[in-house]
């Protein structure tokens, strides 16, 4: 019934929606984008770092990586990410077959900087792509 | 149902896996440089230690802590991870004169709790080595001094 991809939705999108959502998590000091901060999402001239979305076999396949607060507890911080973003995605419509694989990379230690979390929201810092 | 399932874990960087938390929406993995650093802080969370590591000395840590960065970080932890454990080695400088049995069984406790709270895992092993002591100069330069001077 629920026909799946019933509207092709951009990756960047859901890409953007993760990165919010995770970013507001509790524990979750930043998005990381990997080595030279390769692993990110492009569209409509932005780029969302640290998530990356791939589709086959008719499954979405979206992987966060982030760095958390020392003191907080991982596995759980990987359940409240995924179930959090899973929502949002369900609440925008997007109603495809998603996966959210959570990679915890890296912690920031007390006093590091990055301790705050961003007050600034989500960083979709409109990264103006060469060509 | 989730047998049929020939899908590589995305993006896994190499070095990078390990505790890998599976639900059917998804897995959670934690990267084995996090263990080490949570390792790393909680023994300086410990009352009597000064620093890790003890190798490199003073002014040769801080050049190698500046070319290295963040990794210099968990200089001195060395940690090996399963899918469901953890084994964690230390080397630490501990401040003279603190007793160094309780101190580093006081490390010994601090890493299993935090490894454990944070990550899920279990510790089966810390084997901390006290590879040097750290002096408060003033103490030693009186001694000195008293003994010459009158």
């Amino acid at each position: 019934m629920a026909s799946e991809a019933a509207v092709p939705v951009a990756p960047v999108v859901i890409a953007e929606i993760a990165a919010r959502v995770a970013q507001q998590t509790d524990g979750v000091v930043e998005l990381d984008g990997g080595p030279l901060g390769a692993l990110a999402t492009y569209g409509g001239g932005r780029r969302i770092r640290g998530v990356t979305v791939t589709r086959h076999q008719g499954r979405t396949e979206v992987a966060v990586r982030v760095t958390a607060t020392y003191g907080t507890s991982l596995p759980a911080l990987g359940a409240t990410v995924r179930g959090a973003v899973l929502d949002e995605l369900a609440a925008a419509g997007i109603t495809e077959d998603v996966r959210i694989d959570v990679a915890i990379v890296a912690i920031a230690g007390p006093g590091e900087p990055g301790e705050p979390a961003p007050s600034s929201g989500p960083s979709p810092a409109p990264a103006i792509l060469p060509g | 149902m989730t047998d049929t399932t020939p899908t590589p874990p995305a993006t896994r960087q190499p070095g990078d896996s390990i505790t890998s938390l599976e639900s059917d929406r998804g897995i959670t993995s934690i990267a084995e440089s996090v263990v080490a650093k949570i390792a790393a802080i909680a023994t300086r969370e410990v009352d009597g230690v000064d620093s890790l590591g003890g190798k490199l000395s003073g002014a040769l840590a801080g050049v190698v802590g500046r070319i290295r960065g963040e990794e210099h970080a968990t200089a001195g932890v060395g940690v090996e991870v399963g899918t469901k454990q953890a084994a964690v080695d230390i080397s630490v400088k501990i401040k003279y004169p603190a007793p160094i049995p309780q101190v580093a069984e006081g490390v010994r406790q601090n890493v299993i709790d935090r490894i454990e709270s944070m990550t899920g895992l279990q510790v089966v092993e810390v084997n901390v080595a006290v590879a040097d002591l750290a002096f408060d100069g003033p103490g030693e330069d009186d001694t000195a001094n008293t003994g010459r001077v009158e």
